[in-house]
């Protein structure tokens, strides 16, 4: 299904990150950065909710509008019952959605704020996710301080929150139209290798979008991925050529973009985790487009579907992919 | 049956981009170093039998308790589990993976509190090598009993 929009706008956008994302080619984008990865929390679970209250903070602080001011906030991240997101955004005081799509949830909070904006029902909304690297692998994982090898297929889950206030108030980007995905599954199975997982929710909704646009691929100046990492990105790319006949040179992924994959070995394939594309997107490709350097750009985020509980009950891990189309206004 | 299409067509593309896991220097990496381990238990049991006059059995004992609090103290000051990505099954293979794996857990869990945290998590992931190590000695005592008579 592809909804098209034509009065919403990026208004504003904001990104706080951990110390490996700082370390990444990314560093000068993002509005601020930390050190150590306890922010002056105690527990890793309050460390992220402090990234999504600095995250909320910086937007309204750049937008320059107060916290009465937005009718919306919805917010998505890893945690059992999204906690991050639903302590973070208690502060703000509007009213409040709390979306789950895995590393999905930053474009499926876009749809969702577009979807109202477009219908008249709001004026605003701030679509904020968040992830922390230590809170996912406690939950997902091992303990944090237990080093398990992990394979070079596995993926590094970013640490920071993402915000971007959306409103029908015109400015230079625009949010064209949006690609829902569908829940695929091509019966994979092995959670350290979540690009290899993830890519064919690439394939379908890339497809789809295309079919139901009827758009070239090369209408488009980018194409990004959320957090494939360097092998999903590959997978998608030969998938494509050999079964579509599309040649994806003006694609990257978000995972891969994210850090320096030749000089920060620890994130192996590369990057993971809901604000791994938005720390991206909401910083870098914005900047892009603001200074007109692009003028289209699909923004796929990707998210696996799955719990620990059931991949050891020898369920496939399925995945979603959700697009939207970014334009310079 | 159309999925199962889908998913074989995948998994040929998928393959062709699988990365490559050094297996064979893992292992080797993992034999030298568990073989470290190894050597400096036997030293530490010959130093203690010869200069304190322990017996074997307790010097073995006396060893393995030195191994636990090094790799629980290593992973309380936060090197440990970089060393156990480096060297591998090297280190979780002996005695040191197993504190390795109980103090990591009750560090993890340590802000739910002492009962509900570290008390119901530290076994996360030694419960399992107690639970089969328990069975398994059982059933080779049964057996031994069985076949041996119990000497």
């Amino acid at each position: 299904m592809t909804l098209y929009f034509d009065k919403v706008y990026v208004e504003e956008s904001a990104t706080v990150c951990g110390p490996y994302e700082k370390k990444g080619p990314l560093k000068k984008y993002f509005d601020k950065t930390y050190d150590d990865l306890y922010f002056g929390e105690e527990s890793w679970e309050k460390a992220e909710i402090k990234l999504v209250k600095d995250a909320l903070t910086m937007i309204l602080k750049k937008s320059g509008y107060v916290k009465e001011d937005i009718d919306l906030v919805i917010g998505g991240d890893l945690l059992n019952q999204i906690t991050a997101s639903c302590y973070g955004c208690s502060e703000v005081g509007s009213s409040f959605i709390g979306v789950y799509g895995a590393c999905s949830s930053s474009v499926l909070g876009l749809i969702i704020a577009s979807s109202m904006i477009q219908g008249g029902f709001i004026d605003n909304a701030i679509c904020m996710v968040s992830s922390h690297n230590m809170s996912s692998e406690k939950q997902f994982r091992y303990p944090t301080e237990y080093g398990a090898p992990r394979p070079n297929s596995a993926t590094f889950t970013s640490t920071g929150a993402a915000c971007s206030l959306l409103s029908n108030e015109k400015s230079k980007i625009r949010i064209e139209c949006a690609t829902l995905g569908r829940i695929v599954d091509y019966e994979q199975n092995d959670p350290n290798d979540m690009g290899r997982v993830m890519a064919p929710s690439v394939i379908d909704t890339l497809s789809r979008h295309l079919e139901d646009t009827g758009r070239d691929i090369h209408y488009y100046d980018m194409i990004l991925t959320g957090d494939l990492g360097r092998y999903g990105l590959d997978i998608v790319k030969d998938y494509m050529k050999e079964n579509y006949s599309i040649d994806l040179d003006n694609y990257n992924d978000c995972g891969v973009m994210l850090y320096d994959l030749d000089t920060q070995k620890e994130v192996k394939a590369g990057g993971s985790g809901p604000v791994c594309s938005a720390l991206v997107v909401y910083s870098y490709i914005y900047d892009l487009l603001k200074s007109k350097k692009i003028k289209r750009v699909l923004f796929m985020a990707t998210g696996a579907l799955f719990s620990p509980t059931l991949l050891y009950q020898k369920e496939n891990i399925n995945s979603i992919c959700h697009a939207v189309s970014l334009e310079v206004a | 049956m159309v999925i199962n299409m889908k998913s074989t067509k995948y998994n040929k593309v998928a393959d062709r981009h699988k990365p490559f896991e050094n297996r064979i220097y893992n292992a080797f990496v993992a034999f030298i170093s568990g073989g470290v381990v190894g050597f400096l238990g036997e030293l530490l049991i010959e130093v203690f039998c010869k200069w304190i006059q322990l017996s074997r059995s307790d010097a073995g004992m006396l060893m393995i308790l030195i191994f636990i609090f090094l790799a629980s103290l290593g992973t309380g000051l936060g090197f440990f589990d970089k060393l156990v990505t480096k060297f591998k099954c090297g280190l979780i293979i002996p005695i040191t993976g197993f504190a390795h794996s109980m103090t990591s857990s009750a560090m993890d869990y340590r802000k739910e509190g002492l009962v509900y945290g570290i008390g119901s998590n530290m076994f996360k992931l030694a419960g399992t090598v107690i639970v089969y190590g328990i069975v398994s000695s059982w059933f080779f005592g049964l057996l031994r009993y069985l076949i041996g008579g119990g000497a």
